[in-house]
């Protein structure tokens, strides 16, 4: 019995040992768990407005707050402006009842206030007994004063939001009781929350900032394939009508040549015609950007196109002292739904690369088809390419590795090659054993094709 | 006896609950089986949180507090104390029951 009653007092002082030792890591868990889901918060939330909300209305419920706020210091001012706050019901219904307004479209002069310019110039936390002592510069002071009573405050905590040594923003907490009621839990937890939010905050701010420079860089964009176009098409309007007049005088509307002068005016054509295309696949581009690049199919015959083309071409090729060897199908092609004026644009493209990056040698061009699809082939013995080139052919400004001096252009005309071809249904392709062995360029269609729209939204197309 | 209006009913009910998962964070379900014990509290189910008072509610949480304290010690009655402070802040002075004074 002696026993007994000696090992009971141990007991119960073992047991209040345990507890305090819970009571410890209870504490403890607490605080990450809350850290846990600013952590959290501060992962999914990108944008500012939804962080400081979550992460106020967080840390008002965990900690039994009446209410939350986060303010943001704007540049290097002692200007504040409000996050949206996190309210317990009451205080909610006090701020409606006294028509006070916290939002981000006001900014409060931090320096008219002694307790904030002292937070912000110091980066010390301090408190206040009241939102009476720290608004009253911008708020009718009898408001706040109902705001205090109704909405049950005893004390403000505000805590500076400092990363890398920069002040970023407040947190302020509006509390029902004094700070030295809070419990261990809550005033460690207090302490750790600002450098948390300050993080989150930041990182926020950051994809805001990166947000608004990204919409600034694409109404840049935009205005420069606007101005792309309208340029584009002041260029144009020149060489289209020395187009016609050569066409015109070319037919012997403007009376009989010597052959010396339509050798002339033939190669000024086929120049000219070349400006034109670079230009097309200029405004072509701008179109693509734009989502403005519209597409006509008909149904038609790739044939008689390609061979006008080559015919068409020839002249130019033997400017480059080469020849086009042009081998058409040994039968005849069915019709397939195209848009022959962008597919012809296509096999100029490629013709005309072809020549341009070829020294010598003829360039053949052939059209091939099997049950599905008709494929229509350049190839030339020019100075070929690594696969790198290949690969990066069709994206936008991309030229040959050496082209700065060994041709002409902008690097478009595959880019719209291929934009073109895609919007067929069709693929496009280069191949080529390896430098100085040649290249093939190469598309194909399918017969039946499913297309029936006329207009297509390509403003997200990226080659 | 004093009588208790249904707002201070209210708030007794938030305390109390509050006061249990409080405890229950450090002591775990123990926290619940004690709190079955005190007189004059019922707790009808814990997991919706229906708890109800007989007689004087301000004595039962007195007694519900004592429950842990008297196991615990007065670092158990603290932490009740701790828990509730917000719940206290809404109360007359005259109505806080003495245990978390």
């Amino acid at each position: 019995m002696a026993n007994t009653a000696a090992s009971e007092p141990n007991l119960q002082q073992l047991n209040e040992q345990i507890y305090k030792h819970s009571l410890e890591l209870a504490v403890i868990n607490k605080t990450l768990s809350l850290l846990r889901k600013l952590y959290q918060i501060s992962l999914l939330t990108l944008d500012p407005d939804k962080l400081s909300e979550k992460i106020s209305d967080t840390v008002r419920v965990d900690l039994n707050m009446e209410m939350v706020g986060i303010f943001i210091v704007v540049g290097e001012t002692k200007q504040i402006t409000p996050q949206p706050f996190s309210m317990s019901e009451r205080f909610a219904d006090a701020v409606n009842a006294e028509g006070i307004a916290w939002d981000k479209t006001q900014s409060f002069d931090a320096s008219k206030n002694a307790v904030l310019n002292e937070v912000i110039s110091d980066k010390k936390w301090l408190t206040a007994k009241s939102f009476q002592d720290l608004f009253s510069e911008w708020v009718e002071p009898s408001k706040l004063k109902e705001l205090d009573i109704k909405g049950h405050i005893d004390t403000v905590l505000i805590y500076p939001l400092v990363t890398q040594d920069e002040l970023i923003g407040l947190l302020m907490f509006g509390l029902n009781r004094g700070y030295d009621t809070l419990s261990d839990f809550e005033q460690e937890a207090i302490s750790s929350l600002a450098d948390v939010v300050a993080v989150a905050l930041d990182k926020a701010l950051v994809y805001d900032k990166l947000k608004i420079a990204n919409e600034q860089l694409k109404a840049l964009d935009k205005a420069r394939a606007e101005f792309i176009s309208i340029a584009s098409h002041q260029l144009r309007t020149p060489p289209a009508t020395i187009k016609w007049y050569l066409g015109a005088i070319l037919s012997g509307d403007f009376g009989e040549l010597s052959e010396e002068l339509r050798a002339a005016l033939a190669r000024t054509n086929v120049t000219n015609e070349a400006q034109i295309s670079t230009i097309d696949d200029l405004l072509n581009a701008s179109r693509i950007e734009r989502g403005k690049l519209e597409f006509f199919f008909q149904d038609a015959n790739i044939v008689p196109m390609v061979t006008a083309l080559v015919e068409q071409l020839e002249p130019l090729a033997q400017m480059h002292k080469q020849h086009i060897a042009y081998r058409p199908p040994s039968e005849t092609l069915p019709n397939i739904m195209m848009d022959g004026e962008k597919i012809r644009q296509v096999i100029n493209n490629m013709i005309d690369n072809a020549i341009k990056y070829s020294k010598q040698g003829d360039i053949e061009v052939m059209v091939e088809h099997d049950a599905e699809n008709i494929t229509v082939k350049v190839k030339d013995t020019g100075k070929g390419m690594d696969k790198e080139t290949q690969e990066a052919l069709f994206k936008k400004y991309s030229r040959g590795s050496d082209s700065a001096t060994h041709a002409t252009g902008l690097g478009l005309g595959m880019y719209v090659a291929k934009v073109i071809v895609e919007q067929h249904n069709g693929r496009i392709w280069a191949e080529s054993p390896g430098i100085g062995k040649g290249s093939t360029f190469a598309f194909s269609l399918p017969i039946k094709s499913k297309i029936g729209a006329t207009t297509v939204d390509l403003a997200n197309s990226e080659a | 006896m004093t009588t208790t209006t249904q707002d201070e009913l209210a708030v007794f009910t938030q305390i109390s609950l509050r006061i249990i998962k409080e405890q229950e964070l450090v002591i775990g379900p123990v926290a619940w089986q004690e709190a079955k014990k005190v007189v004059g509290f019922n707790i009808s189910d814990a997991n919706n949180e229906q708890v109800t008072f007989e007689g004087d509610s301000k004595e039962v949480l007195n007694r519900l507090v004592e429950q842990y304290s008297r196991l615990f010690g007065q670092v158990s009655r603290e932490v009740c104390k701790d828990a509730v402070q917000d719940l206290l802040a809404e109360l007359p002075a005259n109505d806080i029951p003495s245990n978390l004074r």
